[in-house]
C-alpha cells in the first residue's frame, strides 16, 4: 500500500474527495494534515458533529467518509451519514477488528474499515483499496462475513430447485457463471485445468437440463448468487519503523488512547 | 496503548512534519497499554520523551525513567505538561510546541 496515486480504468490518477468525521479534534485535524498531503486524496471537509456531518455530505458528495468509529451515535451516526451520501463509501477508522464491531459495522452500511493496529500509511492504502470495492481482513473475519450473507441470503431466497444433486464444485462453479466467468477464467479461480473445467460446466447444464451456461442465472434465479465462491484475501504487510532521533514512549496504563 | 499504533503512528507524523523546521526527528520507540509493562522495560528502552494517556493532570515521571513526561487525557481533548500547571487543548500544534520544550529540556 505504498503512497503512488491510484489509477482509474483508463489509467490516468484519481483523488478521492474525503470528508473527515471524528468528534476528537487532535485526531481530525491530524487526519486533514497528513491526507491532504497525500495526492490520492483530497479532503473536502470536516465534521466534529453529526449536523455538521449531515450538512458538509450533503452540500459537497464526498467519495469517501472517513468516520472514527468512536463518533457519538456511532453506527447509527453511519447510518445518517451514509444516507446523507448514498455515493459514498463509508469508512470506519480504528475499529477493533473483531467479527462482532466487524459485522455490525458492515452491517451500518460501511463499505470498509481501517482497524485500529493500522498504520498511517495503511490509512491511505486503505482508503484507496476500499474506494475500489476491496478490504483487506483476516481470514476469520472473511468467513464471519460470508456465512453471515449467506444466512441471510438463505432466509429471503427460494429453496433450490429440485433436480439431480449437485457436487460441491458444481456448486462453486454456480456462483462462478453467475459472475459472468469464462471457463479459462473458472480454471484459473478454482486452480483446475481448463479441460476438467469444461468437464464440470458439461455436467452441470446436463444436470440442470440447460442448453447454455448464460441460463444459468435464469433456472437457479437468486439462489445461484448465494453459491459459494473462492475469494482471496491480501495478508496486511508488516510495519516497519524508522530508526529512533527523538525517542518517544507511548504508554496508556487504561487501555483509553484510541 | 489500546488501539495505539494508529494513534502513536499518527502524533508521530503530525509531530514530524513541525518537529523537522527545528532540525528535530522524532520515532516512537515502543507503545505500551500497560504501565506495568513499561515499567519492566525501563532499563532495555531508550526514551527522551513519555507520553502517558488516560491522564487526568500533569503526569509524575516514571520512576527510573528520568525522561519528560507528557499526559493525554482519555478523551484526547487535554495535553499536560510537560510543567506542572501546564494544561492545554490537545491539537497536532499544541503537541509539537510541548515534544519541542521537552527535546531541548
Amino acid at each position: 500500500m505504498g503512497p503512488s496515486a491510484w489509477r482509474g480504468a483508463s489509467g490516468v490518477p484519481f483523488v478521492r474527495e474525503t470528508l473527515v468525521v471524528s468528534a476528537i479534534c487532535f485526531l481530525r485535524q491530524s487526519l486533514v494534515e497528513i491526507l491532504s498531503r497525500a495526492p490520492e486524496v483530497r479532503v473536502t471537509g470536516e465534521a466534529a458533529s453529526l449536523d455538521r456531518a449531515l450538512e458538509v455530505a450533503r452540500a459537497t458528495h464526498p467519495a469517501i467518509v472517513l468516520l472514527d468509529a468512536a463518533f457519538p451515535g456511532g453506527t447509527q451516526s453511519a447510518q445518517m451519514i451514509g444516507a446523507a451520501a448514498p455515493d459514498a463509501s463509508l469508512i470506519a477508522l480504528g475499529i477493533r477488528e473483531t467479527e462482532q464491531d466487524v459485522l455490525t459495522w458492515a452491517e451500518a452500511g460501511a463499505a470498509g474499515y481501517v482497524p485500529n493496529t493500522a498504520s498511517v500509511d495503511d490509512l491511505i492504502g486503505l482508503i484507496g483499496q476500499i474506494s475500489r470495492g476491496e478490504q483487506t481482513c483476516p481470514s476469520n473475519i472473511a468467513g464471519s462475513l460470508l456465512r453471515r450473507v449467506a444466512a441471510s441470503r438463505r432466509a429471503e431466497a427460494p429453496a433450490p430447485p429440485a433436480g439431480p444433486p449437485l457436487t460441491r464444485r458444481e456448486i462453486e462453479i454456480i456462483g462462478l457463471l453467475s459472475e459472468g466467468l469464462s471457463n479459462k477464467d473458472i480454471a484459473r479461480r478454482l486452480r483446475i485445468s481448463l479441460g476438467t473445467t469444461k468437464s464440470h460446466v458439461h455436467n452441470l447444464l446436463g444436470k440442470l437440463g440447460l442448453p447454455r451456461r448464460a441460463d444459468v442465472m435464469a433456472r437457479m434465479g437468486p439462489w445461484a448468487e448465494t453459491a459459494p465462491t473462492t475469494t482471496g484475501w491480501a495478508a496486511r504487510p508488516n510495519q516497519i519503523s524508522p530508526p529512533p532521533a527523538l525517542a518517544a514512549l507511548i504508554i496508556d496504563p487504561h487501555s483509553t488512547l484510541r | 496503548m489500546g488501539a495505539s499504533p494508529f494513534l502513536a503512528d499518527l502524533i508521530r507524523r503530525v509531530a514530524e512534519a513541525r518537529l523537522q523546521t527545528a532540525g528535530v526527528r522524532i520515532a516512537v520507540v515502543a507503545e505500551f497499554d500497560d504501565l506495568e509493562a513499561a515499567r519492566w522495560r525501563v532499563g532495555e528502552l531508550v526514551a527522551d520523551i513519555v507520553v502517558l494517556g488516560g491522564a487526568e493532570a500533569a503526569p509524575t515521571p516514571i520512576d527510573g525513567w528520568p525522561a519528560p513526561t507528557l499526559g493525554l487525557s482519555a478523551d484526547l481533548a487535554t495535553i499536560y505538561g510537560p510543567g506542572q500547571d501546564d494544561v492545554a487543548r490537545l491539537t497536532p500544534e499544541n503537541l509539537a510546541i510541548r515534544l519541542l520544550q521537552c527535546s531541548s529540556a
